[in-house]
């Protein structure tokens, strides 16, 4: 009698793990927390948010039986390291496959991730320390590097036999841009001619910019935020300094291109460095990318018009970062046949896929960085839209996106 | 009837000296680059269903390796860390894989771009806007060893010591056989040592000829051979050997004492022009000739101990073997990413096997 209860026993453990692997109808969800600076830089959120939607529609993965929708979820970092580190405590706690992040207090929120073996994608912020594979396994980043856009300015400007003032504001962005160019310059200290920060609030930068002239300089670079690139555009040109003016990334952000409206002339001839939208086999993979994104997003519109009087769009090139990542993320899945976030983190390591420029993207066990220095190229801006430079041996070889309407 | 038995004789002798005349036969000759499927070049971990990286760069790539093989004192290899250097001459983007079953890889002196690891090998991507040196020193893992081309080996025997160098290079291949006319042999290899090894197209190997089959062929890849045997207080033994190509596959040197020496030798598979027959030497026969081919591919695999995604660009890979103190292996063995998996497995089946006769016995009593 007690061997029949057992063997009955036996029975219905067996049938239940039976009944286990077979196929749920509906499909799981794996989620993708996105931590962006939604309500303070609604461009720079919004862009991440839709790069990863753009790159996980249509996304129905089958692992180990199950099928799997993607499903993204949005928190609202305000460029706050306590509300990232509250943010990726939200997402650990409903299991988010991965954690798409501008950058934001991923220093202090890293560790809570990585004990739950959740990788986090970094798409906009290059800060040199952020990524590091061998004490942060779990942090990746598709993003130009800091490091990366200074060496690329130091190859650039130093034969040019500029003098060149640096002027960083006091964000976490204006100072890791600080320590990258003074790095990257350090063998060529007599390239630079001042080394000047300034706030961020700051709305009239004429003192910086007067201390910047009187030290002789012949270009400036201003690393900051977009407002700090406006402001320092302004000072200058309004005192008749006509000098070269470089800057990051953070200069094809529409709002730099808003602020300085009323006075386009004053925008030409910036220069920025920034990652490549297209790779060797064209333009065409990146078209059809934006095409995708103005279809189920719209045109990122600048709000300003062109110097034919057309209105101006900005290419969805910080998209291309979340969008990539997703797709990484899906593969690595796919390789590891498994949603288990340890086994998935590794084959993170091990996987690529064609980017949305048409390049290959992935990372390796000792690289976490999506996008090499190489790719750093240059564009010059003119009539409120930009191209890339012809005296730069990378961006030479570059097509010009259209960016009229 | 004498005179067309005689004429018969005439063409049998004439097709004898002349066998294109007689047959109109296709005899493909084995590429001089043609591989073996066992390495080098050495293979990555093989991950099943994963998408192969994308191979692109512009223009030839240089490939150059130097291989460094740390033996103990009795010759066997404890650790091999090869330094390639590939070189992009033209602008353009560059990303590819070069497959290794490597634990650690870090940028050389001189590397232009840094290197990235993957299971399956080491991987660079980036754009060069003209030349550019991508250079990598990458430790392997201990299973590297088998792929070397120089076996050393030192034992003691009464009172001396022997160091003896092993050509174990072997590869095979199945070739045409047949007969082709001498003047075809001379032209082929004429333009072979005029154009390249690496430069034949499939149409230059496609004799006419007599075919009467197919053969497999075994052949080595004959390796120069260089360096000292050092034992202290005593003038060190130059070595400068080569190891088959006509020579001995093997050379053993005797040292006088019982002191175990120090290696330091320079193993190079010898080029193409040097093993192809030269200008002035007779003309091989088919059979020679595919012989002497297979030895040039498999001296070219030689020189391609990590490959190069370039398989048509230059090649040299020259192997150092050192006598080392300690053993690197065993630490790097120590540090092997699958050591946890098979604990794993041997855990879960001794804890299952314990639980089955668990089972059981408790089954037995109830």
């Amino acid at each position: 009698m007690l061997k029949a209860a057992v063997a009955g026993a036996v029975l219905v453990v067996l049938l239940a793990g039976c009944g286990s692997s077979e196929k749920s109808s509906q499909p799981r969800e794996l989620v993708i927390a996105v931590d962006a600076p939604f309500s303070s830089d609604s461009y720079l959120g919004t862009t991440i948010e839709n790069g990863v939607r753009l790159g996980s529609r249509d996304t129905l993965l089958t692992v180990g039986g199950d099928d799997y929708r993607i499903r993204v979820v949005r928190y609202d970092n305000a460029h706050s390291a306590s509300r990232a580190v509250a943010d990726v405590r939200r997402a650990v706690a409903q299991h988010a496959a991965a954690i798409v992040s501008d950058g934001t207090g991923i220093d202090a929120a890293w560790k809570i991730a990585d004990r739950a073996h959740i990788p986090i994608a970094i798409v906009f912020d290059g800060g040199t320390g952020l990524v590091d594979p061998a004490k942060r396994p779990n942090v990746f980043r598709i993003a130009p590097t800091d490091h990366g856009v200074a060496f690329r300015f130091a190859e650039y400007l130093i034969p040019k036999k500029l003098k060149v003032a640096f002027l960083t504001d006091d964000t976490g962005y204006g100072r890791e841009g600080r320590a990258a160019l003074d790095h990257a310059f350090s063998q060529n200290a007599s390239s630079v001619a001042a080394r000047v920060q300034v706030p961020s609030t700051a709305t009239d930068l004429a003192p910086q910019i007067l201390q910047a002239r009187r030290s002789g300089a012949t270009a400036l670079l201003v690393w900051g935020q977009p407002s700090t690139i406006a402001e320092a555009l302004i000072a200058a040109r309004s005192s008749g300094w006509n000098v070269p003016v470089f800057a990051p990334p953070s200069a094809e952000d529409p709002l730099l291109r808003q602020e300085l409206a009323g006075h386009p002339e004053w925008l030409d001839g910036l220069v920025f460095a920034s990652g490549r939208m297209t790779a060797e086999e064209g333009p065409a993979p990146f078209m059809a990318f934006q095409s995708a994104y103005e279809q189920r997003f719209g045109a990122q519109q600048v709000g300003v018009r062109s110097a034919a009087g057309r209105p101006v769009v900005q290419p969805p090139d910080y998209a291309m970062y979340p969008y990539d990542f997703t797709h990484l993320l899906v593969a690595a899945i796919q390789s590891a046949k498994s949603t288990e976030p340890a086994k998935v983190l590794a084959a993170l390591n091990e996987v690529s896929v064609e980017g949305a420029n048409g390049d290959s993207r992935g990372f390796n066990r000792i690289n976490h960085e999506g996008v090499v220095d190489d790719d750093v190229y240059f564009a010059r801006f003119q009539g409120m839209t930009y191209r890339p430079v012809q005296d730069d041996a990378l961006s030479a070889t570059l097509p010009v996106i259209p960016q009229e309407r | 009837m004498g005179r067309p038995r005689g004429l018969v004789a005439l063409l049998a002798g004439g097709l004898l000296l002349f066998p294109s005349a007689a047959a109109a036969d296709t005899i493909t000759l084995l590429s001089p680059s043609a591989r073996t499927s066992t390495p080098p070049p050495l293979v990555g971990r093989r991950i099943a269903g994963l998408t192969p990286q994308e191979t692109r760069f512009p223009g030839r790539l240089r490939n150059v390796e130097r291989i460094a093989v740390g033996i103990d004192r009795s010759g066997t290899p404890v650790g091999v860390v090869v330094t390639q250097r590939l070189t992009i001459s033209r602008p353009g983007d560059f990303t590819f894989l070069v497959p290794a079953p490597a634990t650690k890889v870090v940028a050389a002196s001189g590397s232009q771009a840094e290197p990235g690891l993957r299971d399956r090998g080491i991987v660079w991507q980036g754009f060069a806007s003209g030349r550019r040196v991508l250079a990598a020193t990458v430790t392997l893992a201990p299973a590297a060893a088998a792929a070397l081309p120089l076996r050393v080996s030192v034992e003691r025997r009464a009172d001396a010591v022997a160091v003896r160098l092993e050509n174990v290079t072997r590869g095979r291949f199945t070739v045409a056989t047949g007969s082709v006319a001498p003047d075809a042999v001379r032209g082929f290899l004429g333009r072979l040592r005029r154009e390249g090894t690496t430069a034949v197209v499939p149409s230059e190997l496609a004799l006419q000829g007599r075919a009467t089959g197919q053969a497999v062929i075994g052949v080595t890849a004959p390796l120069r051979v260089q360096g000292t045997i050092a034992v202290p207080g005593r003038s060190p033994v130059a070595v400068s050997a080569v190891l088959r190509a006509g020579q001995p596959s093997t050379r053993t040197f005797v040292l006088r004492g019982r002191a175990l020496p120090t290696l330091d030798l320079r193993a190079e598979p010898l080029g193409p022009l040097e093993i192809l027959p030269g200008p002035h030497d007779p003309i091989p026969s088919l059979a020679s000739l595919q012989r002497v081919l297979g030895s040039v591919a498999l001296a070219w695999q030689y020189h391609h101990f990590l490959d190069s995604p370039d398989p048509s660009g230059s090649s040299a890979a020259s192997y150092v073997y050192r006598t080392v103190e300690g053993s690197p292996v065993a630490a790097v063995a120590g540090r092997s990413s699958g050591g946890g998996d098979t604990l794993t497995i041997v855990l879960v089946a001794v804890l299952g096997a314990v639980a089955l006769v668990g089972g059981a016995i408790l089954w037995a009593h109830l």
